[in-house]
């Protein structure tokens, strides 16, 4: 008996399947699925192909791969390529894999500066001077003891 | 599934405030990206966070209230500083503080209802009275750590504190009751532990007497009771105890051993000022008795130097012999103070225990290399070995010993006759992490073994006081980019160490995170310099020095230049200072006053 197939559309309109089974593991593809309007190709305008390639590599792993392998696999990557991946899971709904991005996410962040903090998230400060130095009183440890 | 969508509801009603704040807005579902990863963040990191842009600052504030594990060990912070941060929070579960700033008027803002971890270290300021208070308002708890709970206070416990703790926290597993429970009154005490939780699986207390563990562990039958009421045990399910006692005794040791069924790790250590004589010490017939319901897999049993040289001078190869029978499935065993033991009982030991990957000898006045000669026999699946104050050990042993590829740590301190040559051997471990060489007759030569160009992993090297080395022991690390990974370094009691080998330091760019240069007598201002000025290139992106911690307490060469160079902005991150305080009186007060947080350690640790 062949195994269901479902067809993604990445932004950048790219193709990829990936069987039903392992993909219900996203909440908004298996809602989809139970509607019935999952049979043609599915369109996922908000994640781009290298993203979703990533996605469909952890969707298929994660039945199979015990958990400590699994976390394996957020190893090495880029923080870009982790935030890509966990706005994507959170997108799909998928719990696991959000998780496991943010996780990494957190470790690599936990001791950077405020200024380097503004460049990983691209973020321009719109604190004022006098705004920012007096957050920065509030927690004195966390910037400078 | 249900959690995270209701979250992202939280965060999309939330979208249009943010859209009109900042000059950014975040789209509604990198909201819920950033949400889950500051949840995941220590809370000096979510402070840091909220201060990049207006509407992570919103994120962060509101994070707050669903945190669920509130992490502060870094700094001791009052509470007017976090009572912005220790909001009500129903899902709270893990808190985690050093409170020697606080007081029991903080207790509303700690002891929330829904905590299932809680760690309170220094809670000097607090008295008893915080226990009972955790069992009464954190009905769900599963962990409880508390340490110097009322330390030199002089005040006596009362055990009705004790005893709310223990009526209400029915679902504890894991109490650690880091203070002096013998000042609880008996027999009070032993009656009370009748009311723990059945789940009870690890205790541990800072200090309490032999006598007291032998009453609480014996549960005698109540008057009004017929003697043949079966009692039932007390602590039916311990399988951690770890205790800090007056004497070590074989009574002590035969009722732990006889009434703890589950038993797999027993940590016991006593620092007598006298030794104790024989009807309270530790014999051969006590390590007889040792692990009667064959589940131990660590033991650990030290008789510390601190006050006097006392050893376990009642305890011969035989004991260990019969123990070791015994002990077959033991992973970790720790053995200090046991001057009498030779050879035999040593090697037995290693020989007999296949799973043993943790082994700890400190004073093993009699230990020789012939206990390693074998070492291809064994199982070879050690990874963590300390060997310290054994001086009959040679580097004829470390060749053995660095049969064990898979080494993560190896602490020599004070081995005297461990030199060059065990260095050769050691660098030839893959995976080694720690290496502790204080005391040893090390030099640089042997130093320069450990230059392994990209391929070390070593994190943590000590080389305190080892009188061979000189100030060329730095190049003989460092050069050739070798030992980037290292993180951690102890450079004190070294004579010959000066500003040029600090500077060196610097240039290659090492960033350390921990650096102790105590009584180092040529080293001076130029270092304190050169550290601070340390930067670090990333990309195009800069750092400042990257060192939490700093010792140059009783260095010669600190003057009032190095003052001015502790302060802000320099060293962004310290958080603990070792420095001279007795001549430096008003310059130290400054700096405390620039730097709050900052722990200073001014006097002889």
């Amino acid at each position: 008996m062949s195994k269901k197939m479902l067809t993604f559309m990445s932004k950048d309109k790219q193709q990829f399947t990936i069987e039903e089974e392992f993909a219900v593991q996203s909440v908004t593809i298996r809602n989809m699925v139970e509607e019935d309007c999952a049979s043609s190709v599915i369109p996922l305008p908000n994640v781009h192909s290298e993203t979703l390639t990533l996605v469909i590599e952890y969707l298929n792993k994660q039945a199979s791969v015990a958990e400590n392998d699994l976390k394996k696999f957020v190893d090495e990557k880029q923080i870009s390529t982790l935030l890509d991946l966990a706005k994507a899971a959170s997108y799909l709904d998928i719990k696991g894999l959000m998780d496991l991005a943010c996780e990494k996410l957190a470790d690599l962040i936990k001791d950077m500066t405020v200024e380097e903090l503004r460049e990983i998230f691209q973020i321009e400060n719109d604190f004022t001077p006098e705004e920012e130095q007096a957050l920065r009183a509030e927690f004195p440890w966390a910037f400078e003891v | 599934m249900a959690e995270s969508s209701v979250r992202r509801v939280k965060m999309k009603d939330k979208a249009p405030a943010q859209d009109n704040g900042g000059e950014i807005s975040l789209d509604r579902l990198s909201s819920e990206v950033l949400a889950t990863i500051m949840t995941k963040l220590d809370v000096s990191s979510i402070c840091a966070i909220s201060v990049t842009c207006k509407s992570f600052r919103v994120c962060s504030q509101e994070i707050f209230k669903f945190l669920p594990n509130f992490h502060l060990l870094e700094i001791a912070a009052p509470i007017d500083r976090l009572r912005r941060l220790l909001l009500p929070n129903a899902s709270l579960r893990s808190l985690k503080l050093d409170c020697r700033r606080m007081n029991e008027s903080s207790i509303d803002y700690l002891l929330q209802p829904g905590l299932l971890e809680l760690s309170l270290r220094n809670c000097f300021r607090f008295s008893g009275r915080l226990l009972a208070e955790v069992g009464a308002r954190c009905k769900d708890l599963r962990s409880l750590f508390v340490s110097s709970v009322a330390d030199n206070r002089g005040q006596l416990h009362d055990v009705c504190d004790l005893e709310g703790l223990l009526r209400g926290c029915t679902q504890l597993e894991e109490l650690v009751l880091m203070f002096d429970v013998s000042i609880f009154r008996r027999p009070d005490f032993a009656r009370v532990w009748n009311l723990a939780s059945a789940k009870l699986t690890c205790l541990q207390f800072g200090y309490i007497t032999q006598l007291m563990v032998t009453e609480l562990l014996s549960p005698t039958v109540a008057p009004n009771q017929s003697p043949n009421h079966i009692v039932p045990p007390v602590f039916p399910n311990i399988q951690k105890l770890g205790l800090s006692v007056d004497y070590i005794s074989n009574t002590m040791i035969s009722i732990i051993s006889h009434n703890l069924i589950h038993l797999t790790h027993l940590d016991l250590r006593d620092q007598p000022i006298i030794e104790p004589g024989v009807a309270f010490d530790l014999t051969d017939e006590g390590l007889q008795l040792i692990n009667q319901h064959g589940r131990l897999k660590h033991l650990s049993l030290i008789r510390s130097q601190e006050f006097n040289p006392t050893f376990f001078r009642r305890v011969t190869d035989q004991g260990i012999l019969f123990m070791a029978d015994r002990c077959t499935n033991m992973e970790a065993i720790c053995l200090g103070g046991f001057c009498q033991v030779t050879d035999t009982g040593f090697k037995t030991l290693l020989h007999a225990c296949t799973n043993l990957y943790k082994l700890k000898v400190f004073n093993g006045t009699r230990m020789t290399d012939l206990v390693f000669l074998d070492m291809y026999a064994t199982s070879l699946a050690l990874t963590l070995v300390s060997l310290r104050c054994c001086n009959l050990l040679t580097d004829s042993a470390v060749l053995q010993l660095a049969l064990n590829m898979d080494l993560i740590m190896l602490d020599f301190r004070d081995s005297r006759n461990i030199g060059d040559k065990a260095l050769q051997a050691i660098s030839k471990l893959p995976k080694l992490r720690t290496l502790l060489l204080d005391g040893t007759d090390v030099s640089d030569v042997g130093l320069s073994y450990l230059r392994k160009g990209a391929k070390s992993s070593l994190v943590k090297l000590s080389i305190r006081g080892c009188k061979r080395l000189t100030c060329k022991c730095i190049s003989s690390l460092f050069n050739g980019g070798s030992n980037r990974e290292l993180r951690e370094l102890d450079l004190s009691n070294l004579s010959d160490l000066t500003n040029a080998g600090v500077l060196l330091l610097v240039k290659n760019r090492i960033p350390l995170v921990d650096l102790r240069m105590r009584h180092c007598p040529l080293i001076g201002d130029m270092s304190v310099m050169a550290l601070a000025s340390m930067t670090m290139a990333d990309g195009d992106r800069w750092h400042g020095s990257s060192l939490r911690s700093l010792d140059i307490f009783n260095c010669g060469g600190i003057s009032k230049l190095s003052f001015q160079w502790l302060k802000r902005p320099y060293f962004p991150g310290l958080r603990w200072l070792g420095v001279a305080g007795s001549l430096n009186h008003e310059l130290v007060d400054s700096l405390a006053v620039d730097r709050p947080f900052l722990h200073l350690m001014t006097h002889y640790a």
